[in-house]
């Protein structure tokens, strides 16, 4: 039996409750990884265990001010202020992970909330409801990149009655934006210096690790431009959780230099990570974090390796640690996911030349409507490259919107195309 | 020429005192184009697929239409997109006042005119006059059909032809005293695109007590409603009034959106509460439970419909309105 089925059991009996609020489980967990050295585990895994039992246990533990936040909210700037950034969609991904989503996402279907919202958030609602997560201190939800982030942190701050705060992004990048976002930064870290017990030392240190993490990050995806590809992109698509959750700490800087150090051993003795590599695929948007046979079909058994997924690339600059307002503003205001399409459409383009990519799936994720209303744009922009391109429809969260025959037979037919 | 607007918060003072003519844009239900996915709000799929030569002005209110502009952009279609800011205090008003003089700038260069502050100051005079107006009227007879049918005219026809129409109707007393009705019901949802509910509600001897809607009460902006300082500057006053106005569910705040139904809740007194939603509308779909709870509190019946922009009130929807009608 694996760790997986043994929690699995757990939860049948209606003690999961108990060890997954418990900090004490984070803590064996966290020893056991940090003794684990040996055998699948390389030390790049090993880091990324390492920050999410530490996260987890803090977050029990209420060592410091928890924040729930929206992914893509920085969450250097809630370690910089001294919080504990929690970002609820990560746990929903982990949820499906471990196969308990779809109990939550019947929770918080029970109470009223649409079967046409976003999974990642509906998930995340009916584990707030079931009161398994972290207890939030304050919420902090920025307005990009999409809607339902937003209304799920508010409904989340009802529900905890908590202190609800909202970083208002503006939709174009241009010098006034970002100095008109960067005030607004400072402005929201004085409303917040009662909540959260910033120190400066902190900052000065969190930033120092964001910068010389985006430069791992930078020579990792540099790596991955490699023929064949050093890097499976199904693992990236589920590490992507320690940067966008733990970028600022020790422990995602650890793991970027690790993983670097794979990466370039695997490029400089020509060992690829998938032997047999007959496409290379760029893949947008997150996959299903459910257990599924999806990518491992795509990858090894018809031999198309993800080479890049749009999530992994380094879009900000080096954030000045003593002007991080106007760094942190920069960074929100550049993400391609967020402003004009088109925006998303040239970082695609680029993407597909940079990583000699023959092939675009569209992870269409049910709910999703800021990635899924791009699919068309994307499309037209592609068919002009005469890159072939997919707009597969799934769920990221809910199992029970994964159709596997046809997802499958949809995914070959593309692949002859390629 | 016409400028078509798609949402409550562009500031049709400015479009009008450009020398254009602000419409809203309602399109027939157009064709699947399949320039938006199938799950996505029916109104942004009917506006991509609409034939116009007009320009069209967007705001960054939802995915939805922030993707509409995407792709009607990617066309070649003249388009705009105005940033809307959630907050309406001094920041966020500043933010949007710079956001309407952009507007301006891109009126100018789609064959507007340039706009002088008196011409400002006279375009919020006349849209002033025609508000109080159309609010005197909804406060007499409630959110009737040919009331429905009135503000729909107001939102799509230039102001003189508007003031013409509510003269007729006030002079003429059309609209009968729906507000009398005993069973009272508050309606509320993002947009009510078309007028089969009411027409449902008078049959049924009920009666539209109020209109949540972006194209009912939320149409209302007091020019001057807060007491701020606006150094007589209308570009200032226009930012400050439509981020003062009644806000929609886009608007989150710190819980204004929760309070303000509470407020009309508590002042409009409805037997029944109808939330209309449409299909696939993020904003919408997250209100459900906040509106099912605050009228749970207050012990008042409380009916969830979803619906298509186009699709009318279909025989399931007319059942479950009958239904619900019947309990109330």
């Amino acid at each position: 039996m694996n760790i997986k089925e043994y929690i699995y059991r757990k939860t049948q009996n209606g003690e999961w409750h108990r060890y997954v609020t418990s900090p004490r489980t984070y803590l064996f967990l966290e020893l056991l990884s940090g003794l684990w050295c040996l055998g699948k585990l390389n030390r790049h895994s090993k880091a990324s265990l390492l920050f999410g039992t530490r996260l987890l246990r803090q977050a029990y533990q209420g060592a410091r001010p928890v924040v729930w936040t929206n992914v893509y909210t920085p969450p250097e700037l809630i370690w910089a202020w001294g919080g504990i950034p929690f970002m609820p969609e990560a746990a929903a991904a982990v949820a499906a992970n471990l196969g308990w989503s779809t109990y939550f996402l019947k929770v918080a279907e029970g109470a009223w909330y649409s079967t046409d919202l976003c999974s990642f958030h509906r998930c995340a609602l009916g584990m707030a409801m079931e009161r398994l997560l972290p207890r939030p201190d304050l919420i902090l939800a920025s307005s990009h990149l999409c809607d339902g982030a937003v209304k799920f942190l508010e409904a989340a701050g009802r529900l905890y009655g908590c202190p609800y705060f909202l970083l208002p992004v503006p939709y174009r990048d241009t010098p006034q934006a970002r100095s008109w976002l960067a005030g607004e930064i400072r402005a929201l870290q004085r409303e917040l210096k009662t909540l959260l017990p910033a120190r400066p030392k902190e900052a000065a240190r969190v930033f120092a690790n964001v910068n010389a993490t985006r430069r791992h990050m930078v020579a990792v995806n540099e790596l991955r431009k490699n023929v064949p590809a050093p890097w499976r992109g199904s693992e990236a698509l589920t590490l992507v959780i320690l940067f966008l959750n733990g970028l600022g700490t020790a422990e995602a800087l650890s793991f970027y230099r690790e993983l670097e150090r794979v990466l370039s051993r695997r490029v400089r003795k020509k060992t690829p990570v998938v032997p047999e590599q007959k496409r290379r695929l760029l893949w947008l948007h997150f996959k299903p974090f459910y257990a599924n046979p999806l990518l491992d079909l795509l990858e090894i058994g018809h031999q198309s390796v993800i080479a890049f997924e749009e999530v992994s690339y380094v879009f900000w600059e080096e954030i000045p640690p003593d002007a991080y307002a106007e760094g942190i503003a920069a960074k929100m205001l550049a993400n391609p996911l967020w402003g004009p399409g088109e925006k998303r459409v040239n970082l695609v383009l680029r993407l597909v030349r940079d990583y000699h990519a023959q092939g675009v799936i569209h992870f269409s994720h049910w709910g999703c409507r800021q990635s899924t209303g791009a699919a068309a744009l994307l499309r037209a922009a592609l068919n002009k490259e005469g890159i072939p391109f997919l707009d597969l429809d799934g769920d990221c969260i809910d199992p029970r919107n994964f159709m596997e025959g046809q997802t499958v037979t949809r995914v070959e037919s593309f692949l002859e195309m390629v | 020429m016409f400028v078509y607007t798609t949402c409550s918060y562009v500031p049709v003072e400015i479009i009008y005192a450009a020398g254009l003519i602000p419409s809203r844009l309602i399109p027939p239900a157009g064709e699947e184009t399949g320039l938006l996915p199938r799950s996505y709000c029916s109104y942004a799929r009917a506006c991509a697929a609409a034939k116009l030569t007009a320009p069209v002005i967007f705001t960054a209110c939802c995915d939805g239409l922030r993707r509409c502009y995407d792709v009607r952009k990617a066309q070649g279609g003249r388009v705009f997109i105005l940033d809307l800011p959630r907050q309406d205090d001094e920041s966020g008003v500043g933010y949007y006042r710079e956001e309407l003089l952009r507007l301006a700038e891109w009126l100018e260069a789609a064959g507007g005119r340039p706009i002088p502050e008196g011409a400002l100051r006279e375009a919020i005079k006349i849209y002033g006059g025609i508000r109080a107006k159309l609010k005197a009227v909804a406060g007499a007879t409630g959110m009737s059909r040919k009331f429905f049918d009135l503000l729909f005219a107001v939102l799509t026809c230039a102001p003189e032809e508007t003031r013409q129409l509510l003269d007729s109707f006030q002079a003429g007393s059309v609209l009968s005293g729906s507000g009398q009705k005993d069973r009272r019901v508050l309606l509320a949802g993002t947009f009510l695109p078309e007028r089969g509910i009411l027409a449902l509600l008078e049959e049924s001897d009920a009666a539209a007590v109020f209109a949540d809607f972006c194209c009912g009460e939320r149409f209302h902006v007091q020019y001057g409603a807060r007491d701020y300082p606006c150094g007589g500057d209308p570009w200032l006053v226009l930012a400050r009034a439509y981020l003062g106005k009644p806000p929609c569910p886009r608007m989150t705040g710190k819980n204004e959106r929760s309070l303000y139904i509470q407020t009309i809740l508590e002042r409009t007194l409805p037997a029944g509460v109808i939330y209309y939603g449409m299909k696939f509308c993020d904003h919408g779909l997250y209100e459900v439970p906040l509106w099912r709870f605050l009228c749970s509190q207050r012990q008042i019946p409380f009916l969830h419909l979803e619906g298509e922009y186009s699709g009318g009130i279909s025989g399931q929807l007319r059942t479950r309105i009958q239904a619900f009608l019947e309990t109330i």
